[in-house]
């Protein structure tokens, strides 16, 4: 065609133009980085927990739910995971004078394997607290199900790392438990949480 | 003005029957809502025997569920270990869709049984893989409400609710009316329901229900498997693992179509006291009688127009047209739970269903007197025939003509028996006679002629001991004075006296000689009283209370006795809160006098409790005390009112169910937009299962505006305040589709 | 810079295509489809068999890269001077997207985890920092290096290739969609006017950003604001159309509202490119006013 009136391929482009793409480069990496923090902020977005009774207070991911009711320090879940509702559970036991941190996790194994199902301890191992104070970990795994007869649940395998340290006195024990699929991913959740964790 | 009138009463007769429409399809919806809760609560039961690891079903039965913390109301034979169910585990199957058979969930444990009732209550207590269940961590379970079987009248609806099959069909539900009731010694005239309803084998110990939808009692039978028949039997697994599953395996009896109902009325002290987790222990009574070594048999088969009691007010070869009442009374011994009684009775020769009782246990004890009859219904004209089946076999027969003219036969009736006071006056309860010299026996007579010739003849332990035989000499109409005096004076044991006219069996009735005279009763039991301790033999050295405090280990009571004979039957007592919870007849086993008799009742909770010792029917003693606050703790869940709520959560863009959503219930204190994800704010919580079905395990109080809250990773959240039912929706089931954000 | 016997000489040379009008009947079209399948859907009471259901599903993502190749690609070649780069565009916008797009939002950003959760206006800023600020910037860049500038020969030509560049970007956005949910051919009729509209809506603000900077030779900042605007636009739709789609929960249940979507939606592209247009049409206004020419100056 011999038309060809329009501006030229060849032709280049001005200093103002060549800005532009670099502002507009700029603004992307910009804007990619805001998003970047946005999701943190809000994947690690957390709440306050306090318990000046029992000398504890962490910082729990929002949104979890928080329940203090039963027997334990305080307990939070993520609601809004399909699946197994990862938590992290804290509590207290007495210690005996005599009993080592292994006995005081035996004896919690004994009491899980009456309810839980295919409750496997996997391993034990030493665990440094953000505090630089040692403390035993154990991990384990079994197999849950919705409770209710008439649904159709269908079960997950979940892992779960106790973390026990005694202090005056009293075992303090950390359960972190996720489903088997997100627990690696979670531990970065557990992890968030210890950081903040005071006791 | 006429016409004004006229169209004023037409438009209000209008009204009328458009408002009874809409109330009867009221009644109707609440009905079906209550048919659906019964038939969710209504469980199918297996009982099984393990061995080698393996578990081989021994018995099935249908249960209903009766509490929220799951209590089932069943049958005792398909779940009581015996030689016909053999197993010692219970699999709970729940009825998961209704259109499905049920699904196997559960195991659960006996938690209060009575064998000749025929009842027995269940306790899920773990897992199906056999796993306990933890305190409170057993999801709340639908349950049904019980009723008032006293309630039920002759011709009443009645809709039983059961499996029809071996665990392979789907609930079922057949509906009749009642069509007779049935007398026996043990619940008076109403220890049975008969009913015309289809009702299979299976069913047994399924649901009756009331037009209310509340229960009233349980479609039970018993299957005959004696005689090597294989009849009511189902081969269902190789039970001693040759390889086949054969006749040599054990068979899973199954009893034919059932028409007789057991009314709740009879389960009532079972029920509270398995409810109150309240189980009695009398420690000092033999727990398990040796079973008797000869076959059971019948004897002395008579009929009586009416009953005093348990004994017969007379006795009668014939009774005139019009007749409301008629018992077959005889005698019985060497009988137990597992023995199998039935009563046909014919009318000239033809079958009466009605007045017949098909096989079902025995439920009286070892040996005594019994009887079968109905009162308050009409006995046509015409020649009965009563014969009894014990374990499928005729054991005895007797006959009786209906009709024809009134009564004007000499004759005796209501026997009492007690001792003289110093007036010459006879004085006593009728039942039991204190240890003296002599018994006397008060009776009436009618149309006795002069000189007719009539005897009376003394039994104790079954072996006459004294006869008198003379003319009749007193007024024609009257009550009579005998005694007996044998050598020696009264031996404690049971007695009984006949009264023949003119050498036919006109009265007769049974009593007792039992403890120490006293007034107005006889000194049989004494010094009853409670105490606490530990352990029940540490109760002796505590000294005696009226009152303890909360979360006592035992409660224990004492007491001592006098002259009371070995094989005595004498019956325990136990009430909390003025509601019987425990009641246990057996026979005396120990020496004819002595102290410290212990019965223990452990972890009693706060509550007035009373213990009663009767013997033959008679209350002879009571003591009561309390604990803690002296009432029973309120419990939350005794009534399952309000809305059951359930739904299925559907992804909008696939209409496919989402799995493991949770649905979160907020008190009505709280607007959704004040959740702030903490327990205290949570009501209930429901997670969807693969299917995207969610069900709350607690029904919604109605009328009451909760807030619901659904966050679930990648959908749009969503939240409602104002989420409220009224009475009339007792399900509510919703769809929730959320949309993908 | 042209004068206008310059302009009317390319006007014939070139035979400016009637873009912005072509788009509207592509829009149109597209809603057309997506409405009447809502409809179908509220009234008919069956949902198509699996068998069916899904290979029409997978046709209406075709449907928008059918009538963008019979609507505006082919017309093209029945000139002298085709933009010859629109299949270009549309095809390395594809593979962007599924090379870096869309694994950058779900992998990287996991906007599923956190997103939907949030406020409305929190999700609109999310939106527009994580899939919509992706999403401009891989199209403008694959923008840039295809076609920038030795592409851009009159205004429209930016509008025609940030469209192509729209199309083929949805087009494996809306693939990646309905095969992974297999939705109902109802929701994916929606879908795909839904993801095609945030792409339309973007891609027109990224192509007055290029008109601007190119042909107006504008201020720097004003092409990087464009695209924030493009970001914000797609973050914008991203955010409100599920909420309009889902319903009200009561004690009765909660259903999705489509029709409200659709409404959403169409209101969401009539009014994006109303205001590009009207930008764009000030914008070649006031070159033409510093020119002194009369009548239409591009094609429309």
């Amino acid at each position: 065609m011999e038309f060809e009136t329009g501006r030229s391929p060849a032709i280049q482009i001005t200093p103002r133009q060549r800005w532009s793409i670099a502002f507009s480069y700029a603004l992307i990496v910009i804007g990619l980085t805001l998003g970047v923090n946005q999701r943190d902020s809000f994947l690690h977005q957390t709440s306050q927990y306090n318990n000046f009774e029992a000398g504890i207070s962490a910082s729990y991911p929002a949104r979890w739910l928080l329940d203090e009711s039963d027997a334990n320090i305080f307990r939070v879940r993520d609601m809004s995971h399909a699946g197994y509702n990862t938590e992290i559970e804290v509590s207290s036991i007495p210690v005996g004078a005599d009993a080592a941190e292994r006995n005081l996790l035996d004896r919690i194994s004994m009491q899980r394997a009456q309810f839980l199902v295919d409750y496997t301890v996997l391993g034990y191992d030493a665990y440094s607290l953000p505090d630089e104070s040692q403390a035993i970990a154990m991990s384990y795994s079994f197999v849950w199900r919705d409770a209710s007869p008439f649904l159709n649940s269908v079960s997950s395998i979940v892992n779960g790392l106790d973390i026990l340290t005694v202090r005056r006195g009293q075992a303090l024990v950390i359960s972190f438990r996720a489903d088997a699929a997100v627990y690696d991913r979670e531990l970065q959740t557990l992890s968030a949480f210890l950081d903040n964790l005071q006791f | 003005m006429h016409q004004t009138l006229r169209r004023a009463r037409h438009a209000a007769f209008l009204a009328t029957v458009l408002l009874a429409v809409a109330i009867s399809g009221l009644a109707q919806q609440s009905f079906d809502a209550s048919l659906d809760v019964a038939k969710r609560a209504t469980v199918f039961i297996y009982q099984a025997s393990t061995s080698d690891s393996a578990l081989a079903v021994t018995c099935v039965s249908t249960g209903t569920l009766i509490s929220a913390d799951g209590l089932i109301l069943t049958n005792g034979g398909g779940v009581i270990p015996s030689r016909q169910c053999p197993g010692d585990t219970l699999i709970i199957s729940l009825n998961v869709d209704f259109n499905e058979p049920p699904i196997p969930k559960y195991r659960a444990e006996l938690a209060r049984a009575d064998a000749g009732l025929d009842i027995a209550l269940l306790r899920i207590n773990r897992e199906l893989d056999g796993r306990l269940i933890a305190p409170g961590d057993l999801p709340i379970l639908p349950f049904v409400p019980v009723g008032d079987s006293a309630d039920v009248a002759i011709d009443d609806n009645l809709t039983i609710i059961g499996y029809p099959g071996m665990g392979n069909d789907p609930v079922a539900v057949a509906r009749g009316t009642v069509t007779a009731f049935l007398a026996e010694p043990l619940g008076g005239g109403r220890t049975w329901f008969k009913t015309r309803a289809e009702i299979a084998g299976t069913m047994a110990g399924g649901g009756a229900y009331n037009s209310a939808g509340e229960l009233i009692g349980l479609p039970t039978n018993a299957p005959i498997t004696s005689f090597g028949s294989t009849a009511n039997c189902r081969f269902l697994d190789d039970t001693n693992r040759d390889g086949l599953v054969n006749s040599s395996d054990h068979c899973v009896p199954v009893g034919d179509f059932i028409s007789t109902i057991r009314p709740i009325g009879l389960a009532e002290s079972l029920i509270r006291g398995a409810r109150l987790r309240l189980n009695v222990e009398p420690i000092s009574a033999d727990p398990s009688p040796s079973p008797p070594l000869s076959p059971p048999s019948i004897s002395r088969l008579f009929f009586a127009p009416s009953v005093r009691g348990a004994v017969p007010a007379t006795v009668v070869g014939a009774l005139p047209a019009n007749a409301r009442s008629l018992y077959l009374f005889f005698d019985y011994d060497n009988m137990t739970a597992e023995t199998v009684v039935e009563l046909r009775v014919t009318r000239d020769g033809i079958p009466d269903g009605v007045f017949s009782l098909p096989p079902v246990r025995w439920s009286g004890d070892e040996q005594g007197l019994w009887h079968i009859g109905a009162r308050e219904q009409t006995w046509a004209n015409g020649a009965y025939e009563f014969t009894v089946l014990i374990d499928g076999a005729s054991a005895g027969s007797q006959q009786i003509l209906v009709g024809g003219g009134a009564d004007s036969q000499s004759h005796f009736s209501d026997i009492v028996f007690g001792a003289l006071d110093q007036s010459g006056n006879l004085i006593g309860n009728g039942a039991i006679v204190p240890l003296g010299n002599a018994a006397y026996a008060r009776f009436l007579h009618a149309n006795m002629r002069a000189g007719t010739p009539w005897s009376a003849i003394w039994y104790y332990r079954g072996a006459e001991f004294a006869r008198s035989a003379d003319s009749w000499s007193e007024d024609s109409h009257g009550s009579k004075v005998i005694s007996v005096a044998p050598a020696g004076g009264l031996l404690p044991g049971q007695y009984r006296l006949e009264l023949y006219v003119e050498g036919a069996l006109s009265a007769t009735s049974d009593f007792y000689v039992a403890g120490l005279p006293g007034a107005p009763l006889p000194r049989v039991f004494s010094d009853l009283r409670f105490a606490s301790a530990g352990t029940p033999n540490a109760a002796l050295n505590v000294p005696a209370a009226a009152s303890f405090p909360s979360d006592i280990d035992n409660l224990i009571a004492i007491f001592s006795w006098q002259q009371i004979e070995a094989h005595t039957p004498w019956t325990l007592r136990w009430l909390v809160d003025e509601q019987l919870f425990f009641q246990q007849s057996y026979r005396w086993s120990l020496a004819s006098s002595g102290a410290d008799f212990l019965v223990a009742l452990p972890n009693p909770p706060d509550g007035s409790y009373e213990m009663q010792l009767l013997v033959n029917g008679l209350l002879l003693a009571q003591t009561e005390a309390t604990v803690g606050i002296g009432q029973l703790p309120i419990d939350r869940f005794a009534q399952f009112n309000g809305t059951v709520l359930s739904g299925t959560v559907v992804d909008a863009s696939t209409q496919i169910g989402i799995p493991n959503i949770a649905i979160v219930l907020i008190g009505e204190d709280y607007a959704a937009s004040e959740f702030e994800w903490s327990q205290e704010q949570v009501v209930d919580l429901a997670t969807s299962d693969r299917n995207g079905v969610f069900q709350f395990a607690r029904p919604l109080a109605v009328d009451t505006p909760y807030s619901v809250v659904i966050e679930a990773d990648g959908f749009i959240p969503l939240a409602a305040d104002r989420f409220e039912f009224t009475q009339n929706q007792p399900i509510a089931d919703i769809t929730i589709e959320l949309v993908r954000g | 810079m042209q004068n206008t016997q310059q302009i009317q000489n390319q006007a014939e040379t070139y035979a400016f295509r009637p873009v912005w009008l072509r788009l509207t009947v592509q829009m149109a079209a597209l809603s057309l489809i997506a409405g009447v399948a809502v409809l179908l859907a509220e009234v008919l009471p069956f949902q198509l068999e699996p068998v069916i259901g899904r290979p029409l599903s997978i046709l209406l993502v075709v449907v928008p890269v059918l009538f963008w190749l019979t609507l505006s690609v082919l017309p093209e070649y029945r000139f002298a001077r085709p933009r010859r780069r629109l299949i270009g565009v549309a095809v390395v916008s594809c593979l962007t997207a599924s090379a870096i797009g869309l694994p950058l939002v779900e992998s990287f950003y996991v906007v599923d985890r956190w997103l939907p959760l949030q406020s409305v206006f929190a999700r609109v800023i999310g939106y527009t920092f994580t899939a919509g600020i992706v999403d401009v910037g891989l199209k403008f860049v694959v923008l840039r290096y295809v076609i920038y500038p030795q592409g851009l020969r009159v205004r429209s030509d930016a509008v025609a290739y940030a469209f192509a560049a729209a199309v083929g970007y949805s087009f494996y956005l809306n693939l990646a969609q309905i095969w992974r949910m297999d939705p109902t051919w109802d929701v994916a009729a929606l879908t795909v006017l839904a993801t095609t509209t945030i792409q339309l809506a973007s891609s027109l603000f990224i192509a007055l950003g290029l008109v601007e900077s190119y042909f107006g030779d504008a201020f720097p900042l004003v092409l990087p604001t464009n695209l924030f605007v493009a970001a914000i636009a797609a973050g914008i739709i991203s955010a409100l159309y599920p909420g309009f789609i889902s319903g009200v929960l009561t004690p009765a249940g909660s259903a999705a509202r489509p029709l409200f979507g659709l409404a959403m939606l169409v209101a969401a592209w009539c009014l994006s490119m109303g205001l590009t247009y009207f930008l764009y049409a000030t914008s070649e206004r006031r070159e033409r006013e510093a020119f002194g020419g009369r009548g239409d100056f591009d094609g429309v």
